[in-house]
């Protein structure tokens, strides 16, 4: 039961720091959460060898919840899904914590900003190694709630304390769909664990029963499919909630990587993948999934290519590639889902991360009309960038390559053409839009001649994880994704996500195959082409473009006006009917019934403070009369 | 020792109590008499519980007990409280409720 470990290592952190922090630990904080989840991350190395070598477990640690017929045990899971997910959560969380301890160095909240790290980490570890929904759902909530507190880190800034509490009630919004999903799992196969629930005669059952909505007639299996997904899409910003992860850049940079990497937005997506055999058999849920994730990829795309801030670039393409991972699962193709779930944690940590050093450098200056041939002041962070965006890219061999390559073909595959079309044009631009960003903020001349001057190559406690996850980036891919579509993660991830039906049973013919993989180098290629075209060869291309299509850039730019509209249609009429319930209902009526009862009291009192003379023992001594003669009354017989 | 030694004892023990409390003017004493009150039907549950062989007394006992407590940590505050006003502890002095 080493799996133990790996949550009682951050747990353990966080006691220690949160007890010990603030007074005794100060700046030393940090060691600890890293102790903690360096263990995390060891256990993890070894129980992913382990189950390389076949082992399994699936064991309750103790009896948690018992109402009833129900049983729901605090239990852990361990099989190839949680392998690697507990490699990539730990790996990216151990790099973010020693980066921090540079990027923090100077923060008053030195140790609060460990403690939450250490609780992000444990939230994100519950949710992974969990044998059952609830502890699915609990991991779920504390991810939630620690990402606000991370978000809102400085929360003497008012559009971070905005931010972390946008961040939270979207995330409601999706977890009451999530609940609901929950609940129906509970009704239907009386029991919150996953042996239980996956038991494919209990899905047929609940395929059969069909319920009428808005005039169609949905399975049962479908409403609580569809009603786990609305979780993801709370959780893995996919549209229509995406709002939040943008604004979640208000939180210090080490958090933004571990949101968009490892913990929080990864959760989504590996719950669908976790519930593969209710996903897989529910036909309308998986269209829906298919469409949300392209429609997702496609939105973060065009939203980052027309922004100028670095880490709101990123944030919508980390949008954009969660909307390929969706896609994917709900193509069927778990598999590549995971796997580029897998590939984005290294590389997405990598970018972020640089951009944390970027902003260190810069003081924390965003804007990338603002920089401009850092290359030759921070070589190390400049090539990891680069790595980080050639694998992103999906140039070979990089990593995204492998993993992005994967999702078209078997999209593709799997008869979802036009998902598959949107998917090849985010592919061109996302390579567009991440040269973009390495030609402006790394070439060309510098743009801030004062800011430039300033710049300074970041700690070693920096570049050191910008090191490792860029060696990463480049291998991690090409180890486990060749040959395609037969790499070593398919018969790793195989046993746990083998899909029912769909992409991942259709093999293409070789040519074909070679034909999708030869037509993504193609745009990747030709994207990081017009990209230096744009921004190196011809600076005057952006403006001009921008002016041709002015329309279509001023809504990508504002992006989408999902915010206005949003604005409009939800926050305008609540504030409207709350300024009638304040202002008309509460302030007329309410009052009116409370002022009016204290009136009639008052009125009453007036003749009753006759009695009131202010001497206690006045009082006792009636009181003591009125039980003698009560006690007189009852004995005397009425 | 028969039942009605125990509820004689009781029964003195509080009249003792409610003449403290009716005819004294500090309030530390009337507080203590109250007390006296408290355990005078303490001794009555015990008694009873003997008598009737029922746990249920004794159980009331401690819920009793527990409230004495925490009614002598609230009510020596408010006496606290009341003598730094006032400098006095006289029952008498605090007539506010009258004007």
């Amino acid at each position: 039961m080493i799996e133990l470990g790996i949550l009682l290592g951050p747990l353990a952190a966080i006691i220690i720091n949160a007890f010990f922090g603030r007074l005794y630990l100060k700046e030393k904080a940090s060691y600890v959460s890293i102790a903690g989840v360096l263990i995390s991350l060891v256990l993890s190395i070894v129980t992913f060898v382990r189950v390389a070598g076949g082992y399994h477990l699936d064991t309750v640690v103790y009896e948690w919840v018992l109402a009833g017929n129900i049983h729901i045990p605090f239990g852990i899971l361990v099989d190839q899904l949680t392998a690697i997910m507990l490699i990539v959560v730990t790996f990216v969380s151990t790099m973010v914590h020693i980066y921090s301890i540079g990027y923090m160095h100077h923060d008053p909240g030195h140790w609060r900003f460990f403690t939450y790290l250490s609780i992000f980490t444990l939230s994100m570890l519950v949710l992974v190694l969990g044998n059952n929904f609830l502890m699915l759902f609990v991991g779920w909530e504390l991810v939630g709630l620690s990402s606000y507190l991370l978000i809102g880190f400085w929360f003497h800034k008012d559009s971070a304390a905005d931010a972390s509490k946008k961040a939270f009630v979207v995330n409601r919004i999706g977890d009451f769909g999530f609940y609901i999903g929950l609940l129906l799992v509970i009704i239907t196969f009386n029991s919150l664990n996953y042996s239980d629930a996956f038991n494919i005669h209990a899905i047929e059952q609940a395929k059969e029963i069909t319920y009428p909505i808005f005039g169609i007639q949905m399975s049962l299996l479908d409403i609580m499919t569809f009603g786990l997904f609305c979780g993801a899409i709370g959780k893995s910003a996919q549209f229509p909630l995406h709002v939040w992860l943008p604004d979640a850049m208000e939180g210090p940079t080490p958090v933004s990587a571990l949101i968009h990497a490892a913990t929080m937005v990864t959760a989504g997506v590996y719950m669908v993948a976790r519930c593969n055999p209710l996903f897989s058999q529910a036909e309308l849920t998986s269209v829906i999934v298919v469409y949300v994730g392209a429609i997702t990829a496609f939105l973060g795309a065009t939203i980052g290519l027309t922004q100028f801030d670095f880490k709101r670039v990123l944030a919508y393409s980390t949008i954009s590639q969660l909307g390929y991972m969706i896609m994917a699962a709900g193509a069927g193709a778990y598999v590549a889902a995971i796997f580029h779930l897998f590939t984005h944690a290294f590389f997405k940590a990598l970018l972020f991360l640089c951009s944390g050093s970027v902003m260190h450098a810069m003081q924390d200056e965003l804007d990338i009309r603002k920089m401009g041939g850092l290359i030759k002041k921070m070589p190390i962070t400049g090539y990891t960038f680069l790595i980080g965006c050639i694998a992103i890219a999906g140039i070979p061999p990089l990593a995204g390559f492998w993993s992005k390559d994967e999702i078209l073909a078997m999209t593709f595959s799997a008869n979802y053409k036009f998902a598959w079309f949107i998917g090849a044009v985010v592919a061109f631009m996302t390579a567009f839009y991440m040269f973009r960003l390495w030609w402006m903020v790394f070439k060309g001349e510098p743009r801030d001649k004062h800011l430039y001057d300033h710049a300074h190559e970041s700690p070693s406690s920096m570049t050191v994880p910008l090191i490792l996850l860029a060696i990463l980036s480049v291998v991690v891919g090409a180890i486990f994704g060749y040959p395609l579509e037969n790499g070593y993660i398919h018969s790793f991830l195989g046993p746990v996500l083998t899909p029912a039906h769909g992409g991942g049973e259709h093999h293409m013919s070789a040519a074909l195959s070679t034909g999708l993989m030869t037509l993504s180098i193609v745009l990747a290629v030709a994207g990081i082409y017009v990209s230096y075209l744009y921004y190196i060869q011809k600076p005057e291309l952006p403006a001009k473009t921008v002016k041709a299509f002015r329309p279509v850039h001023k809504f990508f730019y504002n992006k989408w006006y999902f915010d206005e509209l949003y604005d409009a249609v939800i926050i305008q009429p609540i504030v409207l009917i709350s300024r009638f319930l304040w202002k008309g209902f509460d302030n007329n009526v309410i009052d009116f019934i409370v002022n009016g009862a204290g009136w009639t009291a008052r009125s009453l009192g007036r003749f009753l403070r006759i009695i009131q003379t202010g001497r206690m023992q006045t009082y006792l001594f009636t009181m003591v009369l009125g039980v003698v003669i009560l006690l007189t009354i009852f004995y005397m017989g009425y | 020792m028969l039942l009605q030694h125990y509820l004689i004892l009781s029964a003195v023990l509080f009249g003792i109590g409610i003449t403290g409390v009716l005819i004294r003017r500090n309030l530390i004493v009337m507080f203590m008499s109250m007390e006296l009150m408290l355990n005078a039907v303490n001794i009555n549950m015990a008694a009873f519980s003997k008598y009737l062989h029922a746990m249920s007394g004794q159980i009331f006992i401690v819920f009793i007990m527990c409230v004495a407590a925490a009614e002598a940590a609230v009510g020596l505050a408010l006496i606290i409280s009341l003598f730094r006003n006032k400098q006095t502890i006289n029952a008498d002095e605090f007539n506010l409720m009258s004007k």
